[in-house]
């Protein structure tokens, strides 16, 4: 009788361990990437000098559109193209989209600076191209960018296919155009 | 019996052959950006031999079948024998050349698309050109052989 209710307390330990195992983040390719960036018109209060930190919308453009466009070029730093939302058609009062990109073949330096850092296996024996997808806020004098990358692989001569988001670290790329989406939005560093 | 034995060789041999060119394609590397990336990766591997399975179990499967059952009853032989083979031989090469330069197109022409593509492609035309090897296999493999003449 002891030796059975011994078991079934085992049971129960061993049960109630399987159950409160850590679960390991299965997000596609990591956390997303956030970038908020103060914009202001020109004409509202400011000249065209540039100020340090703060996006500057010419006149002609909407906040929507300038920030579409930084994107746009930003993406296309990865050999990628913005498929989503129609540049062309953005209005003002857009002020929250989803946007995203083909996936853009990465180039040889891309992968080589992903392999010195990363702490997951290197990317290597294949193409690599990434795919990037967001959300992007216009909100209170401010341009508000979520960022998620994922990780696509192929052969010389076969379709891409989406690589298990456990085995790279997405959060890497997600960073790398978040820090080219700042620079085209902010202009060239003054030299 | 003898003609059975060539047309199976040719078929199991053809197979061979279409193996080694879809193997080929997991270890050759071209270079593509700079890097070196091999035509087809280890994920492609069960969506290509499922093709090529495809490809082949019709004929080797009644090939196969008729080595061990022979459920039509045989024609006669005569003169035209010789001739029925030729056409039977002609006929065997040909749908299995046409099939292997299907499969192995990415490397005879390099730019013509994705591997797995002209693998989709080179099923549809073996099921059409079915046609070809359809007679001779069903005269050559699936009729009992004649009665041997008593005295």
């Amino acid at each position: 009788m002891l030796a059975r209710r011994s078991l079934l307390v085992l049971l129960a330990v061993l049960l109630a361990a399987c159950a409160t195992e850590p679960r390991r983040e299965t997000d596609a390719g990591g956390p997303r990437n956030q970038l908020t960036m103060v914009y202001r018109k020109v004409g509202a209060g400011m000249g065209y000098t540039p100020m340090s930190g703060i996006v500057v919308v010419p006149i002609g453009k909407h906040p929507p559109l300038m920030a579409a466009l930084s994107l746009q070029r930003a993406v296309a730093r990865f050999n990628a193209q913005m498929t989503a939302p129609d540049i062309v058609a953005l209005k003002d009062s857009d002020t929250d989209l989803r946007w995203q990109s083909d996936i853009g073949p990465l180039l040889p330096a891309h992968l080589a600076g992903y392999n010195s850092v990363a702490t997951r296996p290197p990317l290597r024996d294949r193409l690599f191209g990434v795919h990037f997808s967001g959300r992007l806020m216009i909100v209170d004098n401010e341009m508000r960018f979520s960022i998620e990358s994922r990780l696509f692989g192929r052969g010389a001569a076969e379709a891409w296919a989406e690589l298990d988001p456990k085995d790279y670290d997405g959060s890497h790329f997600s960073s790398l155009l978040s820090a080219a989406l700042k620079q085209e939005l902010l202009g060239p560093e003054p030299s | 019996m003898k003609h059975r034995a060539i047309l199976t060789a040719i078929w199991f041999a053809s197979l061979l052959v279409a193996l080694a060119i879809v193997e080929s394609y997991f270890l050759r590397h071209v270079v593509l950006m700079g890097q070196s990336i091999p035509i087809l990766t280890a994920g492609s591997r069960p969506a290509m031999y499922t093709q090529l399975a495809q490809i082949y179990s019709p004929s080797l499967l009644l090939i196969g079948a008729a080595w061990f059952a022979k459920p039509l009853k045989p024609i006669a032989a005569g003169r035209v024998e010789d001739w029925r083979f030729r056409i039977a031989l002609a006929s065997t090469l040909l749908f299995n050349l046409i099939v292997l330069a299907l499969i192995a197109l990415h490397h005879l022409l390099p730019t013509e698309g994705e591997v797995l593509t002209a693998m989709t492609r080179a099923k549809s035309v073996s099921l059409v050109m079915a046609i070809l090897v359809a007679w001779p296999n069903v005269h050559y493999f699936g009729a009992a052989p004649p009665a041997p003449v008593a005295g």
